[in-house]
């Protein structure tokens, strides 16, 4: 398949005898919005920590555009335009908003460390690239306003907004998200899919991993639904959301109709 | 100060623009000091702050600004030390080029060591670290036929062709140990403030806050804390290396545990992430034995009173929590107007 950003063969992962991911198989396609669902424990989280280099899988395959990526570690995957969100927020608390955005703006540029110190007028004009590029990136999630706050004295709903504009500062090929919308209220849900449909829209392929079955299946083109590790249907979510039906026993969630 | 540059570090105004008056008449106080100070034991005391005051920025940069903890940094100060003596004594290499030697000594023992320590986190590398310390100790303690073993071993001068300079025995020598000892403390405050405001110590910061989310920006955090690690063990080093040339006398309490710990004392006390505060915290914790010596048997009970009482009401340390009441005060009394 040629149009896969993401293919994925016969990988497994065992934690101590229990398999977490079970000989899953499966394509992420390019530039499509992509949900993962499953039930508490059906692997979604451990494909994502697989994908993006924190676990290493005990067996199969993961390729990104072509090229297999197992062994590289997380910060040469997002170098490679892999990056992601994390369900327990992880922010740079003491920093502001603007400065969070930074890190990722400037991190290709983190290189020459003898040369970022010195009083340099490179330097400067680089630092002045970075702000308005940083800048641009707030403005894209509708933060800009708050640029200069300390990220930890900001609510919940928009600091699950920074972690976007940080991630898609890399300007990657593909973002995973790991429920972006846990601990949302509904207004800042929706906020946050019209950000996510914003970035997608930009030709970069999302992977959500999310319980709110209102957001996949208000924003997903496309579905994989796991369970105990191995994949259990996809499709659009209107086929698997048929499917879902049967299998709502293994997803446990009674939420579909309310999401209808 | 362009409002990018501002709007990047909060922190940047309250060290640099409130605080530049105040570097600037502390810079002066301390170049007029020479003039004004009576005898040897004061220049000593002031060239004791500005020895630990060069180790406590450099342990700031890692503990503070990077979010890791080190308890062996005395090791890295001793070996710096002892390459003072051990150098020209053994390898016969002239006792000026012993100091760079010195570094780099210090920089490679880092490099070598911080690779699997950093992959370490909290107590595990505190432990660690700690364990470091330790062996340097005994080491330095038990091969006495090289290092002199507990009674410690003489450090010849440095000398530059027909010239010495002379240790800080003399009146005349601590005059002349004072200047070199500013000279260097100011270079090595100039260089922390640069790394800590530049992209650097951004990433550095991003670090101690998130090491995981700063991977996934694209960092390498790996490299960046060896990098870190060996950059303070560098400031530990090259102190350790001046110091024993000033002193003429090494002996293995300067890699004593206790030493590691008043340097970790010292950054917490100014204020973890403020170079200035490890500069403050470094002159409080040298100057108070002295003054607590009028308690007799009780000085070191007073040292741990005061450091308790300073945390709960200095929280944050000195320079941050006095630092936000100042701009507290300051912005209400700009409201009222």
């Amino acid at each position: 398949m040629h149009d896969a950003i993401i293919d994925i063969k016969g990988l497994s992962k065992s934690f101590g005898g229990v398999l977490a991911i079970d000989a899953l198989s499966l394509s992420i396609r390019r530039g499509r919005l992509t949900g993962i669902i499953g039930a508490n424990g059906a692997g979604k989280t451990t494909l994502l920590n697989l994908i993006c280099g924190v676990f290493k899988a005990s067996s199969g395959s993961i390729h990104v555009d072509g090229q297999d990526i197992s062994g590289l570690k997380p910060h040469e995957l997002a170098q490679r335009g892999i990056t992601r969100s994390f369900q327990n927020l992880q922010i740079f608390g003491d920093m502001t908003a603007l400065e969070n955005v930074l890190i990722a703006v400037q991190s290709r540029y983190l290189k020459n460390y003898l040369r970022l110190v010195l009083p340099l007028k490179s330097v400067r004009a680089d630092e002045k690239k970075w702000h308005s590029d940083a800048l641009q990136w707030l403005a894209l999630v509708g933060l800009e306003s708050v640029a200069d706050r300390e990220a930890k004295s900001l609510p919940y709903g928009l600091l699950k907004r920074l972690e976007l504009a940080r991630a898609i500062a890399l300007e990657p090929k593909c973002i995973l998200l790991d429920e972006p919308a846990a601990g949302c209220n509904s207004t800042e849900a929706n906020k946050l899919m019209d950000v996510i449909r914003s970035i997608a829209g930009r030709g970069v392929t999302v992977v959500l991993v999310e319980h709110n079955m209102k957001v996949v299946m208000n924003l997903c083109e496309e579905v994989f639904v796991l369970d105990r590790g191995r994949l259990l249907c996809s499709g659009t979510p209107d086929t698997v959301g048929s499917d879902l039906r049967v299998v709502s026993a293994y997803l446990g969630s009674t939420n579909w109709d309310e999401a209808k | 100060m362009s409002e990018s540059e501002s709007a990047s570090s909060p922190h940047r105004h309250s060290e640099w623009l409130g605080g530049r008056y105040l570097l600037a008449i502390l810079f002066a106080a301390l170049c007029l000091m020479p003039f004004v100070l009576p005898n040897r034991f004061w220049f000593d005391l002031f060239i004791q702050i500005f020895i630990n005051a060069t180790v406590a920025i450099g342990l700031n940069l890692l503990v503070g600004l990077a979010g890791q903890i080190s308890l062996g940094h005395a090791g890295f100060f001793a070996l710096g030390a002892y390459s003072a003596v051990l150098l020209p004594k053994y390898l016969g290499i002239p006792t000026l080029v012993a100091i760079p030697a010195g570094i780099v000594i210090v920089a490679v023992v880092a490099l070598a060591i911080g690779g699997p320590l950093l992959r370490l986190k909290g107590h595990y590398l505190a432990m660690t670290t700690l364990a470091f310390g330790i062996l340097v100790f005994i080491f330095l303690n038990n091969t006495s036929n090289i290092t002199g073993g507990p009674d410690g071993i003489a450090v010849p001068s440095l000398t530059l062709g027909s010239l010495t300079m002379p240790t800080g025995q003399t009146l005349a020598g601590v005059k002349i140990w004072y200047v070199v000892q500013l000279v260097l403390i100011i270079v090595a405050y100039v260089a922390a403030v640069a790394i800590q405001y530049s992209a650097v110590g951004r990433s550095l910061r991003a670090v101690r806050d998130s090491e995981i989310a700063t991977r996934f920006c694209g960092v390498d955090v790996d490299s960046l804390k060896v990098f870190v690690f060996v950059l303070s063990a560098i400031y530990a080093g090259t102190a350790g290396v001046f110091a024993a040339f000033y002193s003429g006398y090494v002996s293995p309490e300067l890699s004593d545990f206790m030493y590691s710990t008043i340097l970790i004392t010292m950054i917490v006390l100014g204020g973890l992430g403020s170079a200035i505060g490890a500069v403050i915290g470094a002159a409080i914790l040298t100057v108070l034995p002295h003054v607590l010596a009028a308690f007799r048997d009780y000085e070191s009970a007073m040292l741990g009173l005061i450091l308790v009482v300073c945390m709960i009401f200095f929280r944050r340390g000195l320079v941050p929590t006095l630092g936000d009441s100042l701009r507290e005060w300051h912005a209400r009394r700009n409201h009222r107007y």
